[in-house]
């Protein structure tokens, strides 16, 4: 079970709306790298894994990924707070807002839903493992995307704090890697599914 | 040796305004954070494992000052709260301004 805690992970204070950065940056919702795909592919992976390291690690990143998509609401909500309509149409905002006014909904940049096809939940540990591996960096490049389009500090600060986070998750999930493939028959990494044959 | 560190961390806390102490538990809990997930991974860590528990003895601390001061953060430190009202609702929600 989970219990909220009534504060951002790291501090999101933006105090110039900018709804053509908002609309870039709501993929991190709703994307395909986006923190809410992240959260549930991890979240959905650890119940058959095997091995109690990772397992941690699953639910404990999966959790850190739902703190870092309250983040991204904050700023994107932060970014589109009393737009007037004027603005909203000169910033190409419109096709948005007709569809959510200035709701959160989890979308991708492009407009295209959040959809659980974007991640896998394979049950077999090399193969989500790797899956995790690549997650993480695809969520980095997608940050560093993000870091060349924004100007204001004030945005660029909390997402390079969440870009740093990719790094260190990539990290963990190395580390988790390797204590599957020590535990598995080293000559042949795939004679069995620890997940699935007995 | 545990109470006396205790409170001399109460009255660094107490000292804090609004802002500072919870700029102070976002650091400490962010450090609880990334030490829990390297624990994970090495759950030997005996250096590791201290400091985890001397964060998360802060964090706790500086949790429970937060919610008798200015409402609370979380659930368990709700009674904390000195309010006649319940303040999880009164105070601001962290996306929103003056929020954490
Ligand atoms: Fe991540």
């Amino acid at each position: 079970m989970w219990n909220y805690e009534k504060r951002l992970q790291y501090p999101v204070k933006i105090t110039q709306t900018n709804p053509k950065i908002a609309q870039i940056i709501i993929t991190q919702f709703g994307g395909p790298d986006g923190e809410l795909g992240a959260s549930m592919r991890y979240l959905a992976q650890r119940y058959t894994m095997p091995y109690k390291e990772v397992t941690g690690v699953l639910t404990d990143i999966g959790t850190e990924e739902l703190a870092h998509l309250e983040m991204i609401c904050a700023i994107v909500y932060q970014l589109t707070k009393n737009l007037s309509p004027e603005e909203i149409e000169r910033s190409g905002f419109a096709p948005y807002y007709v569809d959510h006014t200035l709701a959160l909904w989890p979308q991708a940049a492009s407009g295209t839903p959040w959809s659980a096809t974007t991640f896998q939940s394979k049950g077999d540990p090399i193969t989500d493992l790797n899956e995790d591996l690549a997650a993480e960096q695809k969520a980095r490049t997608t940050y560093d995307n993000i870091l060349r389009l924004v100007k204001d500090p004030e945005v660029c600060d909390p997402i390079r704090f969440l870009r740093q986070r990719e790094i260190v998750h990539y990290q963990r999930f190395g580390e988790s890697l390797r204590i599957v493939q020590d535990d598995l028959d080293s000559r042949n990494f795939y004679a069995f599914n620890p997940e699935f044959d007995k | 040796m545990n109470e006396q560190m205790n409170r001399q961390m109460m009255n660094q806390t107490r000292q804090m305004n609004r802002r500072q102490l919870l700029n102070h538990i976002n650091q400490i809990s962010f450090a609880v954070d990334e030490v829990k997930l390297y624990l994970d991974t090495h759950p030997c860590d005996n250096e590791a494992l201290e400091y985890f528990r001397k964060m998360s003895r802060q964090r706790n601390l500086a949790l429970k000052e937060y919610a008798s001061a200015y409402g609370p953060l979380t659930v368990d430190t709700a009674e904390d709260s000195c309010a006649e009202r319940w303040n999880w609702i009164n105070e601001p929600w962290p996306w929103q301004e003056g929020g954490c």
